[in-house]
């Protein structure tokens, strides 16, 4: 059925009888609801620049207006400004329209724009009311792909075309508009014509458009035209009505452009035609929305060499292998086009490979497949970290095919590239052959090693190299092989080598046939292991013999960075060492510097005598330098005379020949134990125990102190726990006696008037007797002041008191609320006597005390 | 439905009660925001398609409803026939639609544009009444596409598009009119909305195209009928000479327009008399190419008497002439026709140019002097009681 035509038009003879707007003439059968619809779609004012218009270059100028809607019954027209009408008011125009119900069928394939210029246009009215239908089919205009193509290489916001595609495409799902604004009808046409010609057909076939309106904001066509000059009425309500592109300012809306539109976009309007044939051969007709036209033009695009962007390559993938891919053929085609052209990753790749075998073409999948495997080598040698573990393959035939992919990329690989592939190799099973794997193992570890000289040679690859060497026995051999070269090449980095590989890399058996190597590699691990140094130092020294002397290298590797050993070390040391095990000068040394230390404490001192006495007899009495020896033998007498004194006295001896400061233990020996050796011995001769005090004195102040704080911690005692020993009243004749005639230092002074003054105070007066009378000698002033302490103490009520006082019981009911003391309480320990008191003794005034000084 | 308003913008009836609001979008009470949408009513009644506020039912009397979406207060209110946004006090004050028919080139656009523009300046200073747009449309419109053409450009227009042509809509322009009304010490506004639409001549050339405006015809409170003579046979040759003619070749006789007019307002209304009750201003235009043959002392030479009242006697003067020239004019069907099937009816004599236009379609060198342009619009008023009227009649 060929179009059937309207004029409409103001004219004086027409089908409604009277002059003005009006269908001038009509086909036959033309329905008046077409006629209506056609007298709205073609209404038209001109700019008002040229609403007077009348000359035909005038009338040229003015903007043309090609309609075009799609629907059950299609409509064409073209509007054509003509000005006077026949009652010479402007204004006038003429519409010529064409209405078909199957346009696609009567225009030969044209689509509506291809009718811009199109040699069927008339722009006169008929002489009568009846037209005939068209009897051919209408010619098409200037408007073609290659124009189109010009125009937009000519144009300067080109680069605006996605986002016209886009918005066209939406306004195709949303009910919205277009609206194009440029200089021209023309060139607003060819604008539209883009959008046609590259929108899929079956979309750009249900775009109406209008290529020019006066009134946009009245338009309700998909694209819309218009001048810069009119008026673009768009209220604030209408704005997200329409999507205007102006590009005449360059205006355009903030529009996300999907994917699809940027390929057609980079196709463009020279290349469509053939670019949308070449989609037929994918498109199954059921697309409707952007994603499902986009794998298909994806593909046409991929055959057709436009180069795809990433989204682009993951739709067509996606359509390939989604639900609705194409006939085998071009499945197939298409696969090998897009895997021919792009370089795949390895969800790509196994997605192709799948569709591949959808497609029966099982080379292809195979060697797809085989890519997989390649691209996850490839992927896990590059470290990705995305990349996926590999699959164990169970099919010896597939294993085989990987095995020499993988061999071949181990080969070339670098180091961590070549570690990577061996976990790779063990997760999936492959079994390559351990000879390749040894030698290629070797060079590796050869230029790791060779290429470092000192410090960590696998620094940032100790991980992998672990890992690896774990899984992988032929790589530990390879490593060996290469550090028994070096041991020869490079011997004195050896250590140093060694020390740098990773822990766990090797294992002890690994380089058990290597004596050189082993010694290194337990040398290393006791570096890491610093607790493993003792037994490290055993073996190495049994590795090396008996008649190897020990050497300060060796214990300088196995106790960096020191230069002695501790007490507890030397102790831990010392018996490990075979008896008759020859030492170097530098060893001895350090021995001599772990045997002369300074004592903290009194374990340290324990240590000290206990390794004394392992190095006091031969053949280990041998290994220390002289003065160390002497120093351990001085120190060991010491502690003998300690041990052996059966009196104060005697023990005070020791005094009378200190040994040298040099030697720290001895003299830490002397003020540890002697205090406390003096205090529990009897006094024979408090005279000559008071005149040593003078030399404790000497030794050291804290030391005497410490001695005569025991004495008065013991006569403290007295009264609560029974009347005083005999060796109490003997170290208090030689205190008395020393402060007597000995002037010592304040704090001792303090220590000793307190004591005697506690005694005077607090002790039954028959044992304060028993004092005085132990004083005499020594001291007959105190003796005296004691004694009449005594006597005033026996005669008073207070005294009684006091007497009571000092017994348990009395003690045991006073309170510290009382102002009394509890046994070793404060009070107990504060020796300082009442303020009526006198707190200087009455045969030498103490000297002023000393800030600081104790109580 | 029961009758009471009429929505200014598509002519459809209903009452006060019924009026529907639009939520403003803006958030409510509750911290919500309705989401703006579009409104297929609106779209298809009026062709406006952009997102608005959710529209719904509530008691359009008040002035204000909470938004049942986000319960937020809203002044919104609509039609709730096209969903159009009602003018203020829609309904608290008068409303009138007046609509404007004519035969094809009679001039009715040009004699609206004129007649509005004087009532926004001189007359309605005169009369000491003020007319303002109503909406945002109207404003837009009217500025640009009526008074700044013939004003600042001096342009005639081209012929108004047809109904159908406008997809079978019609865009009234909204105005309120206000005029001061004294009570003893002090005065009050009294407030009108007056809504103007304008029709193609081509519209009434056909009953099928008449029908296309029926229902604005239909519920029209008042008619201007504007004819123009020089479109009449008898009237032709007495023209100035020099006077533009119009095309005489299948030009519809005014006579004809009024009678399609008549029959669509019978089918709809007819009083008590069996007559139309819609008043209809009969407004013959472009006066001025026929002043040349007035007698001195006709009304048709004489400005109507200043005041601001209606002068009704001067009004009947008029009619009187014009009926008297209707009979030289070969229009006696026309009087005819009016006195068996109008209740109110009444002739006018104006010139909205004050002189010919040009042979270009441009207003004549000489400028826009008006003449009479108030006096239909004025009649009509008084006849509604929004003007008061001087004398009885």
């Amino acid at each position: 059925m060929p179009f059937q035509q309207l004029y409409y038009t103001s004219c004086e003879q027409g089908l409604s009888g009277f002059a003005g707007y009006q269908f001038n003439a009509v086909s036959a059968d033309v329905s008046a609801g077409t006629m209506r619809e056609v007298e709205a779609l073609t209404a038209y004012e001109p700019p008002a620049s040229l609403l007077y218009a009348q000359a035909p270059e005038e009338l040229a100028r003015c903007p043309v207006n090609l309609v075009f809607v799609p629907g059950a019954t299609a409509l064409a027209a073209r509007v054509q400004y003509v000005g006077r009408d026949s009652s010479q008011r402007f204004g006038n125009y003429f519409a010529h329209a064409l209405t078909s119900p199957d346009f696609a069928r009567d225009a030969g394939g044209l689509l509506g724009i291809e009718l811009w210029g199109s040699p069927v246009w008339s722009s006169r009215p008929a002489d009568r009311t009846r037209l005939p239908a068209l009897d051919a089919r209408p010619g098409a205009g200037p408007l073609t792909p290659r124009s189109v193509g010009r125009f937009l290489a000519s144009h300067p916001h080109a680069a605006l075309l996605p986002a016209l595609l886009e918005a066209a495409r939406a306004a195709l799902a949303e009910d919205r508009s277009v609206l194009v604004v440029d200089t021209g009808t023309d060139r607003i046409a060819h604008w539209f014509a883009a959008v046609c010609f590259l929108l899929p057909p079956p979309l750009a076939r249900r775009l109406s458009f209008a290529t020019y309106l006066h009134r946009p904001g009245r338009g309700r066509l998909h694209l819309i035209g218009s001048l810069p000059e009119n008026r673009i009425d768009l209220g604030p309500d209408d704005q997200d009505v329409y999507y205007l592109f102006d590009f005449v300012r360059g205006l355009v809306p903030a529009l996300p452009v999907h994917p699809l539109t940027g390929l057609l976009a980079r196709v463009g309007p020279s290349s469509a035609r053939a670019f949308w044939s070449w989609a037929d051969d994918y498109l199954s007709g059921r697309e409707r929305t952007a994603e499902d036209w986009h794998g298909p033009a994806a593909a046409a695009a991929t055959a057709g060499g436009t180069p795809l962007t990433p989204a682009d390559l993951v739709a067509l993938i996606a359509w390939l292998t989604g639900p609705e891919p194409p006939p085998a053929p071009a499945l197939t085609a298409a696969v090998r086009d897009v895997h021919r052209q792009y370089r795949l990753d390895r969800e790509q790749l196994r997605a192709l490979g799948r569709a591949a075998a959808r497609g029966d073409d099982r080379e292809l999948a195979e060697q797809l497949l085989d890519e997989v495997h390649e691209s996850d080598m490839l992927r896990c040698e590059e470290g990705d970290g995305q990349a996926l573990p590999p699959v164990r393959f169970t099919d010896p035939v597939r294993r085989a095919r990987v095995t020499g992919r993988w061999l071949d990329r181990f080969r070339r690989a670098d180091a961590a590239g070549a570690l990577r592939l061996l976990g790779w190799a063990s997760a999936a099973g492959l079994r390559p052959p351990s000879g390749e794997l040894v030698r290629r193992s070797a060079e590796l570890t050869s230029e790791l090693l060779g290429a470092t000289v000192t410090g960590r040679p696998f620094r940032g690859l100790e991980e992998l190299l672990t890992t690896a060497a774990r899984q992988w026995p032929e790589l530990r051999q390879g490593l060996v092989h290469t550090l028994g070269v070096l041991a020869e090449s490079q011997r004195g980095q050896l250590p140093d080598l060694l020390l740098g590989l990773p822990p766990g890399l090797l294992r002890e058996e690994d380089v058990a046939g290597h004596a050189r190597l082993l010694e290194h590699f337990l040398v290393a691990r006791a570096h890491r292991s610093p607790e493993l140094a003792v037994a490290t130092l055993r073996r190495v020294v049994a590795l090396r013999g008996p008649d190897v002397p020990l050497d300060l290298s060796l214990l300088h590797r196995l106790w960096p960075p020191r230069t002695y050993w501790s007490y507890a070390e030397a102790l831990a040391a010392v018996p490990a060492l075979p008896p008759g095990l020859p030492w170097e000068e530098g060893a001895r040394r350090w021995l001599g510097r772990s045997l002369i230390r300074e004592i903290t404490d009194d374990a340290g001192l324990d240590d000290c005598l206990r390794l004394y006495e392992l190095l006091a007899d031969p053949p280990r009495s041998g290994w220390p330098d002289p003065d160390s020896a002497a120093c351990v033998a001085r120190t060991l007498e010491v502690r003998d005379r300690l041990d052996r004194a059966r009196t104060a006295d005697q023990l005070a001896e020791v005094l009378d020949d200190l040994p040298p400061v040099r030697w720290p233990p001895a003299r830490a020996l002397l003020l540890r134990r002697l205090p406390r050796g003096l205090a529990e011995r009897p006094v024979v001769r408090p005279d000559r125990l008071a005149q040593r005090l003078h030399l404790l004195t000497r030794l050291s102040d804290g030391a005497a102190r410490a001695y005569l704080q025991r004495i008065r911690t013991e006569a403290a005692r007295v009264g609560r726990s029974g009347p005083p020993s005999d060796t109490l009243l003997g170290h208090l004749a030689a205190a008395a006696g020393y402060l007597a005639h000995h002037r010592p230092p304040g704090a001792q002074l303090d220590l000793i008037v307190a004591t005697l003054h506690h005694a005077r105070e607090h002790w039954p007066p028959d044992e304060t007797d028993r004092l005085a009378r132990a004083l005499r000698p020594y001291a007959p002033a105190e003796a005296d002041l004691l004694e009449r302490r005594s006597a005033e103490r026996r005669s008073t009520a207070v005294g009684r008191v006091l007497r009571w006082m000092a017994s348990p019981l009395g003690t045991a009911r006073r309170t510290p609320a009382d102002g009394g003391s509890r046994p070793g309480g404060p009070a107990a320990a504060d020796p300082a006597p009442p303020a009526a008191a006198p707190r200087v003794p009455p045969v030498t005034p103490p000297e002023p005390r000393r800030p600081g000084a104790a109580e | 439905m029961a009758a009471g308003l009429a929505c200014p913008y598509c002519y459809e009836s209903f009452t006060a009660r019924e009026i529907w609001f639009r939520c403003s979008g803006r958030p409510g009470r509750t911290g919500r925001r309705c989401a703006f949408e579009r409104d297929p009513v609106l779209a298809e009644r009026t062709g406006r398609r952009g997102d608005v506020g959710p529209a719904f039912r509530a008691d359009g009397r008040k002035s204000s409803a909470v938004c049942p979406g986000c319960e937020g207060d809203t002044t919104y209110r609509i039609c709730p026939v096209c969903r159009s946004t009602l003018p203020v006090q829609f309904g608290a004050v008068g409303h009138r639609l007046i609509a404007m028919v004519g035969a094809k080139a009679s001039g009715k656009t040009v004699y609206m544009t004129v007649l509005l523009h004087e009532l926004m300046n001189r007359v309605g200073a005169g009369l000491g009444t003020a007319l303002m747009a109503s909406d945002d449309a109207t404003i837009r419109r009217f500025g640009s596409d009526y008074e700044e053409q013939l004003y600042r450009h001096g342009r005639l227009f081209h012929g108004t598009r047809t109904a159908a042509a406008n997809d079978g809509r019609v865009e009234p322009l909204v105005f309120r009119f206000s005029r001061s009304r004294g009570r003893l010490y002090r005065s009050r506004p009294q407030h009108s909305v007056l809504s103007f639409f304008d029709t193609a001549g081509e519209d009434f050339n056909s009953r099928e195209n008449v029908e296309l405006n029926t229902r604005y015809l239909a519920s029209a409170d008042g008619v201007i009928l504007v004819l123009d003579p020089l479109q009449m046979p008898g009237a032709r040759p007495l023209a100035r000479p020099g006077t533009v003619l119009p095309g005489s070749e299948g030009v519809d006789e005014p006579v004809n327009v009024l009678s399609r007019v008549t029959n669509m307002l019978m089918a709809r209304q007819q009083g008590a008399s069996g007559r139309i009750t819609t008043p209809l201003a009969v407004v013959f235009a472009k006066l001025d190419a026929f002043w040349d043959t007035f007698d001195p002392g006709s009304p048709l030479r004489s400005h109507p008497p200043a005041g601001d009242r209606f002068d009704t006697a001067d009004s009947l003067d008029v009619h009187e002439e014009v009926r008297r020239l209707l009979r030289e004019w070969e229009g006696v069907r026309i009087d005819q026709d009016l006195e068996n099937h109008y209740r109110r009816y009444r002739y006018f004599g104006v010139s909205a140019l004050g002189a010919g236009p040009t042979p270009d379609a441009l207003v004549a060198p000489t400028g826009i002097q008006p003449y009479r342009v108030a006096d239909p619009l004025l009649w009509l008023l008084s006849e509604f009681g929004a003007v008061p009227r001087r004398g009885r009649g």
